[in-house]
């Protein structure tokens, strides 16, 4: 409530009359309204988008969002493998806008005023909100590893946002010779989807086995251990003997450099000169968020975990891989289920009343081959202030489990994801 | 759709946020009848809290078991299915005396009031 509001209903107040917006008033076409910006058409974005008309169609939701469509970046790694096609990979907005009643602009927000409540596009249209929602995802830090930088994206591809920089990677596999080395960087922690680079090792390997089977997978890596890690170890083992090396931190496998020229990445003691680099660089909140403060100096955005609102910027929610969520990970399952929590707190906010206790969950399915998936999950609440993993729950599909349940996490996985899409585009 | 009924009981209008809107209506509704209307601001709230907890804990499900409980592939629908039996496979694979792929690790998550509030909740859904 603003202060003219507050000021008028204290001068009431005054007069001796105690009000409320009784259901006398209920064709008033404002009451448990609001309008709401979003800002990202991602899986967080959506989700938030489709929940607040779900549970108040008097809510006005806007999403910002520049592409008309959205690549999946979960399941983007079995197209690199050629087991999904791009196209199933790809979601539009107008499920959300024809059926959900979602105002989807295809714009870029380039700024906010939190004193005027409005969120400034690159066409020049200012957006007046009563909550507003970031869900930028990531941005990545140029020069992290030294000498990667986006011009050298085409040579050494991410594919850490999917699209055209999947086909691109996808397109040097295919092109590379047999008995060539397919090496995957992978950035210190955090970075979105913890599992990710791993799952895309054993299904590039699940690939050259097929049609290079003399080729090899080198993982140089950041960190020490990694997401579900002795599952994907006993898979890769079982499944593609030899081909898959890693060298972790303690084993100077972080890239510090890399040349493009030559296609050669540097760890502090080695050199190595492969066919395909896949670099995947150190990671931020989306640039929207490092140019408005909602990003502090860690590069990702402090939030209460109570409503995900900002701790920068008062009546500015920010949910999804920018978000600071921790223990929780940053994935699109995590930002689908901190989306929900967010639509929830705010409808409850622009009502005047309490938010409801927070609980989060996260479920990501991975695979080592197409018949071969396990998965990762956790269950969260809030206690004193702060996200928290329930112990007893959550944890990775067991060790040594028979094929038939890892080929029934696998279609498991399938039926995840198509009903994510859903969930999140409508 | 069971869904919709219950979240139109949740919205009975409440806020005074906005008023400003409603004003020249409620001017003049107290002049015309010359009352001083006194109603609570948080009539529905208990109501609103109920329901808003059923739906944090609850809307978690629909990412693997389809928006609104209605299933995805070999994930079962759950909305629509009797609050008794839904309590019961909870509780089993809290248990662990029903093994399934990932339902154990997630069940124990919750209280055996909160698999009562999720349970209750699903059942209350129609199953389209």
């Amino acid at each position: 409530m603003n202060s003219q509001r507050r000021r008028f209903l204290q001068t009431l107040a005054a007069m001796g009359v105690s009000v409320t917006a009784a259901p006398l008033f209920a064709d008033c076409k404002c009451l448990g309204g609001g309008r709401v910006v979003i800002v990202g058409g991602g899986y967080g974005g959506t989700t938030c988008a489709r929940y607040l008309r779900r549970l108040n169609p008097k809510i006005e939701v806007l999403l910002v969002e520049p592409d008309a469509r959205y690549t999946s970046c979960p399941f983007s790694n079995l197209m690199l493998a050629g087991i999904e096609p791009l196209p199933e990979l790809r979601h539009d907005y107008r499920s959300l806008q024809d059926d959900h009643g979602v105002r989807v602009i295809h714009d870029c927000a380039v700024g906010i005023d939190t004193d005027i409540q409005v969120v400034k596009l690159a066409s020049g249209a200012w957006l007046t909100y009563d909550r507003a929602v970031f869900s930028p995802g990531i941005s990545f830090m140029w020069d992290s590893p030294v000498g990667y930088s986006r011009d050298t994206v085409t040579a050494m591809p991410h594919a850490w946002k999917a699209g055209r920089q999947t086909r691109i990677l996808r397109d040097q596999l295919r092109a590379m010779d047999d008995g060539g080395v397919v090496a995957i960087a992978v950035p210190p922690k955090p970075f979105r989807c913890p599992p990710g680079p791993y799952e895309r090792a054993g299904l590039i390997a699940w690939y050259l086995k097929q049609h290079k089977p003399r080729s090899k997978v080198l993982i140089l890596d950041g960190n020490e251990t990694f997401s579900k890690q002795d599952v994907f170890e006993e898979a890769w083992a079982q499944l593609y003997p030899g081909m898959i090396e890693r060298v972790g931190v303690s084993g100077y496998g972080a890239v510090t450099r890399v040349d493009p020229a030559t296609n050669t990445l540097f760890t502090e003691t080695d050199r190595h000169r492969v066919d395909v680099a896949n670099v995947i660089p150190s990671q931020q909140a989306g640039r929207i968020a490092l140019e408005t403060g909602l990003a502090d100096n860690s590069g990702w955005c402090p939030i209460d975990p109570h409503t995900f609102e900002s701790s920068q910027l008062p009546k500015v929610h920010v949910i999804g891989d920018a978000s600071i969520a921790y223990p929780i990970p940053k994935s699109a399952s995590a930002a689908n289920s901190e989306a929900k929590l967010c639509a929830l707190a705010i409808v409850a906010l622009l009502a005047d009343e309490a938010p409801p206790p927070a609980s989060l969950h996260n479920t990501c399915y991975s695979m080592a081959a197409p018949d071969y998936g396990f998965s990762v999950n956790g269950i969260y609440d809030v206690r004193d202030g702060k996200i928290n993993a329930i112990d007893r729950a959550g944890g990775v599909s067991p060790l040594a489990a028979p094929a038939s349940v890892r080929a029934q996490e696998a279609r498991h996985a399938h039926d995840w994801y198509a009903s994510i899409v859903r969930d999140s585009f409508g | 759709m069971t869904a919709t009924r219950l979240t139109s009981k949740q919205y009975a209008p409440v806020p005074e946020s906005n008023l400003l809107t409603c004003l020249p209506r409620l001017l003049a509704t107290l002049m015309l009848c010359g009352v001083v209307i006194a109603v609570q601001a948080d009539d529905a709230t208990g109501d609103n809290a109920g329901l808003r907890r059923a739906q944090m804990l609850s809307f978690n499900c629909f990412t693997c078991h389809g928006p609104e409980g209605q299933g995805s592939g070999e994930i079962p629908a759950l909305a629509g299915r009797a609050a008794d039996e839904l309590k019961a496979r909870l509780q089993a694979y809290k248990r662990g005396t029903k093994q399934g792929t990932i339902m154990n690790r997630i069940a124990r998550g919750y209280s055996d009031a909160e698999i009562d509030i999720i349970a209750d909740y699903f059942a209350e859904l129609e199953r389209e």
